[in-house]
């Protein structure tokens, strides 16, 4: 740790107005449009350069966690939901995880491929959103960039129409229950997530021109907020960001969780560590990801979708005592769900481990030596939510 | 400048030495504008197909919908509006077992009970205990999990209106109670007590589990139809004034 320290401090000193020392105290948010949420940074400034940052969270903290103790396992779902709002699938799929592995319970086959379906379209509505985000944050309302940006749009209202179909609601799903899932498929949904697919798949190198070809994009990006592979490794970066700074590592292929061991998974890395390499980690994903919710939609079989019993008080369901956590690959990094159970029907303690925290958590190492304006694309590279952040 | 900010050191990141023709970056505008302007190009010449299923509009690839010429239909298991389901004599069929107002997750449904009398004159009555003397939702508190929909034992409770809450232009016209939420044609299962059974072979809980996704009764997908909010009359709500 020190070797690092010795490159920049982040907890160096800085009087906040000191006329010798030159430098301005600039407050980057919380009321901005390209914080991706309320978010705070205090930049020092020596003209346009950064040369101190520190980060702020917070503002968006609704006490998820403090509501987990008092609600039931059943009622926790929708709360989950709303953590990390732009993959809501995934957050649900951490919650009752952890529920399952608690009360030992078997999710049958169909309700474990069903859940790695909705995670890849998931991951793949969410990285369009990060890649739209950033691009309309390097380019302004008025610029370029919302081009980018609606057409990404354009293309997660596919999959969200898919997602309404089957559980009734765009945003905030609310199917998975433990032991399963809680909707099934309707007809003709193979068809319209056939046709989804294509046509994403068909629109995609359209925002490769627009982004990862266009040598405006790469200058402002290239060399731009390198993250050290083993600086990233001891923050506890991990998803695209990690990926992209070399390390290979991918929860879905190291810890299988749900239907990932009977597919192959290929992980996209990239060797450089800066912004440019996090957007193309995140591009190459959405074409993986494409392909692997064909691969389980190809091979889903056949049979119930949930393996609990039916109650008829589902609000008194009991965990027993115990401890267990349980962690997945979120279109963020690593999304973590540490349940403490004391036999009632409330948990004891949950504590969600957020993605997006651990990615924030190196601002301050990557950010002193580079203008505001890249700032900014260190941040939306970052995709930070700050739902998931705060909670 | 003696303080001894060490932080100064910090090294700026080396730009690179471009030229006038580089740095106004005129291909790579022309590039990007291109495709826009392809675009651009087709939209206005094509004509737009008003096709609402917007995946397969042929021609031009204009995205929007014009609401409210044209609306996207809801798929059969929208989770909308709230409302409750009545009974052949116009009551709402819920019992009040409070088991909606036990599981929402935003504690949004206040229910208070009634007894009907042993000797009431309606067939249903005497066979049914417990009715909702007030069942209020606050819509605006409400999360739209569907958690109520499915706990409700007697079917009395359900999000298939095809619709979302309207608009209000107080907090208090978001408040929902019965007269506003019974809506429908009534609903009765062959598992309902004031049917008499011929025999007991028949078995307890046959109705279909399905109503927790498409709505018997009401038109299915795409009713879009707006519900009359009748805000002249006081809401006689005990649980969500706040004074």
């Amino acid at each position: 740790m020190t070797a690092l320290l010795r490159r920049v401090d982040p907890y160096l000193k800085i009087e906040a107005y000191d006329p010798e020392a030159e430098l301005m105290l600039l407050h980057f948010g919380p009321q901005h449009p390209s914080t991706h949420g309320v978010f705070r940074m205090d930049l020092y400034l020596d003209g346009e350069l950064i040369v101190k940052a520190v980060p702020h969270c917070g503002y968006l903290h609704r006490a998820v966690e403090k509501l987990c103790e008092k609600l039931a396992y059943v009622q926790l779902t929708p709360i989950v939901d709303k953590n990390d709002y732009v993959a809501p699938m995934t957050n649900e799929l951490a919650l009752v995880m952890a529920f399952e592995a608690l009360l030992k319970q078997d999710v049958p086959r169909r309700a474990r491929w069903l859940r790695s379906l909705f995670a890849e379209l998931q991951r793949v509505a969410s990285h369009l959103l990060a890649i739209g985000t950033l691009a309309i944050d390097l380019g302004g309302a008025l610029g370029g960039g919302t081009t980018v940006f609606m057409h990404c749009f354009r293309e997660r209202e596919l999959i969200l129409d898919l997602f309404e179909a089957v559980t009734g609601s765009r945003f905030h799903y609310n199917t998975h229950t433990i032991g399963g899932n809680r909707h099934d498929l309707p007809e003709g949904w193979a068809k319209q997530a056939k046709d989804a697919i294509r046509v994403i798949r068909e629109r995609l190198p359209e925002y490769g021109a627009l982004t990862i070809e266009n040598r405006i994009f790469q200058q402002r990006m290239q060399k731009v907020g390198v993250l050290d592979g083993e600086l990233a490794l001891e923050l506890g970066v991990t998803g695209p960001n990690l990926r992209a700074s070399g390390v290979d590592h991918d929860l879905r292929r190291d810890a299988p969780y749900a239907a990932y061991d009977e597919v192959k998974v290929n992980v996209v890395t990239a060797q450089t560590g800066d912004c440019f390499a996090r957007a193309i980690v995140r591009v190459k994903e959405i074409e993986e990801s494409l392909r692997l919710a064909e691969c389980f939609l190809d091979g889903l079989p056949e049979g119930p979708i949930n393996g609990g019993k039916p109650t008829k008080m589902a609000v008194q369901t009991k965990v027993p005592v115990g401890q267990t956590y349980v962690g997945i690959e979120t279109p963020r990094g690593e999304l973590g769900t540490w349940l403490v159970a004391d036999g009632t029907h409330t948990p004891y303690r949950l504590k969600i481990r957020p993605a997006s925290l651990h990615s924030l958590s190196a601002l301050p190492y990557v950010l002193p030596g580079h203008t505001v304006s890249d700032a900014i694309a260190i941040l939306g590279s970052l995709d930070p939510i700050m739902g998931e952040v705060d909670r | 400048m003696g303080h001894g900010h060490s932080s100064h050191a910090v090294k700026k990141k080396e730009l690179v030495e471009q030229d006038v023709r580089e740095r106004s970056y005129v291909p790579e505008l022309l590039k990007g504008l291109a495709i826009t302007t392809r675009h651009f190009l087709k939209n206005l010449f094509v004509e737009r197909d008003p096709n609402p299923q917007v995946v397969d509009r042929e021609g031009s690839h204009v995205t929007t919908v014009q609401y409210p010429e044209e609306k996207i239909p809801y798929p059969p298991g929208y989770r909308g509006l709230h409302r409750l389901v009545p009974r052949e004599d116009g009551q709402p069929r819920c019992v009040a077992c409070y088991m909606c107002a036990t599981i929402c997750p935003a504690q949004c449904i206040y229910i208070e009970a009634g007894e009907y009398s042993q000797d009431d004159a309606a067939a249903e009555s005497r066979v049914i205990e417990k009715y909702p003397k007030q069942f209020v939702i606050d819509e605006l508190r409400c999360i739209v999990c569907g958690l109520c929909v499915d706990a409700c034992p007697k079917d009395a409770i359900r999000m298939d209106t095809y619709t979302h809450t309207p608009s209000g232009e107080t907090r208090q016209s978001f408040v929902w109670d019965i007269p506003r939420l019974l809506q429908g044609p009534p609903v009765s299962h062959p598992s309902d007590p004031w049917y008499k059974r011929g025999n007991s072979e028949q078995p307890d809980d046959s109705h279909k589990e399905a109503h927790t996704r498409v709505g018997e009764g009401l038109h299915l997908g795409g009713g879009n139809k707006s519900v009359e909010i009748d805000t002249s009359k006081p809401v006689a709500v005990t649980k969500f004034l706040k004074g």
